[in-house]
């Protein structure tokens, strides 16, 4: 299958994202353009008239409310919408974008998914879609919300003493995710590091750590061998004090 | 399957099989399958496979190499071909939903899940020539009842 599904004016392509519902075909989908914006995607017409679908920007709490059946598949067009869109392919021909055509979005539309029918889904039947609508945002750094996780290159070897202040080296890349919860999370790799590199993940950890609401004092050091970062250099410059 | 045996069955199947490839997994079952159907009863126009469904024809998004596409629609769980009927603009409520067996004498079948993981319980139907699987379905009589009876059946598993 395609990765690209419809190009929109103002947001350029969007790519398929998550199949939530299939029947041969695609049916019901989200997608993402290049910004990271989710669209929910409804395929609700596809016969030999043609192939039609319904679009809506969303918002990941949303499709999560979908998939724990709190909100009906009508809702998750309808309700907290920004924009909408109809995507119609009569007779094989090529796809084209309405944007708020009011017969496809009337109340009576019969193109809107019935009123008042949940997905319905059975337990743990969208487990792993439900987690990953509820960490979607914290891979983007776009807000200084402390609910917005930072995905960058830390060092796993760094370490939480009894005093809670962090050290290490910083000679191994890992991913530093800041979940919902406020939890921090290293995800290890094992990773020589350029010392550009290392000097560069520093300071954008920093950077995007300067972001969450509570700071954490951080102390790193390392062994001086070639190409690693020497961290404790470079204190003063790259890293934050607790407040 | 044997080379034989696939020469054999190709000649069963429908002159657009040629198009693609039946998956390894395609076999012989009798599932309990449920079917929308799109004229409110149990004759030809509903159990069209999609392909003919569109006319022989793909749309912009169908990949012509997906086996799914060749396929009659069906699945194993009522709740989800009520999702199915509840998304798709032909239907209307209340939905004249079908319930029968995939007939093995009318072709082969496969769980869609075995070919894509997230496919809930889909069902892949690839009709021979002459099949007539309208002819082994019935239309429910009070759908949002047997839905409901289902649903009862599966909570009271769960609790378990």
């Amino acid at each position: 299958m395609k990765n690209e599904f419809v190009t929109l004016s103002k947001y350029g392509w969007l790519y398929m994202d998550k199949i939530l519902f299939q029947a041969g075909y695609p049916v019901l989908f989200t997608c993402t353009d290049s910004a990271r914006n989710l669209f929910i995607c409804v395929c609700c017409q596809n016969n030999e008239q043609g192939v039609k679908w319904l679009i809506s920007r969303t918002k990941p709490a949303e499709i999560v409310k979908l998939l724990k059946n709190e909100l009906t598949i009508r809702e998750a067009f309808t309700n907290e919408t920004v924009e909408r869109f109809s995507v119609n392919s009569i007779n094989g021909e090529k796809m084209k974008v309405v944007k708020d055509d009011r017969n496809d979005w009337a109340e009576d539309s019969i193109y809107l998914p019935k009123a008042n029918e949940y997905l319905d889904a059975e337990p743990e039947e969208f487990e792993e879609e439900i987690r990953y609508y509820e960490q979607y945002d914290l891979k983007y750094t776009s807000s200084n919300e402390r609910s917005v996780a930072i995905e960058t290159s830390l060092d796993s070897n760094i370490k939480q003493d009894l005093m809670g202040e962090f050290w290490g080296t910083m000679d191994i890349l890992g991913d530093l995710v800041v979940t919902l919860s406020g939890e921090v999370e290293i995800l290890v790799e094992t990773k020589s590091v350029r010392l550009e590199e290392a000097q560069r993940m520093l300071y954008e950890y920093n950077r995007l750590f300067a972001m969450m609401e509570s700071k954490e004092t951080i102390f790193a050091e390392s062994a001086k061998q070639d190409n690693v970062f020497d961290a404790e250099n470079e204190m003063k410059d790259g890293l934050l004090i607790a407040a | 399957m044997s080379d034989k045996d696939r020469e054999k069955l190709s000649r069963l199947f429908p002159k657009y099989f040629e198009l693609f490839t039946l998956p390894e997994g395609a076999h012989e079952e009798k599932i309990k399958v449920y079917r929308a159907c799109r004229t409110g009863k149990c004759d030809r126009q509903s159990f069209l496979p999609t392909y003919e469904q569109q006319g022989f024809s793909y749309t912009d998004r169908n990949d012509p190499e997906d086996p799914g596409v060749y396929s009659l629609s069906t699945f194993e769980k009522p709740n989800h071909v009520k999702n199915f009927a509840a998304m798709t603009s032909e239907f209307h409520v209340p939905y004249k939903i079908a319930i029968g067996d995939t007939e093995p004498r009318y072709g082969l079948v496969q769980r869609t899940k075995e070919r894509k993981p997230k496919s809930a319980s889909h069902v892949d139907w690839w009709l021979y020539e002459n099949a007539k699987p309208e002819e082994v379905f019935e239309i429910i009589s009070d759908f949002e009842e047997h839905l409901a009876e289902y649903k009862r059946g599966r909570d009271n598993l769960n609790e378990k």
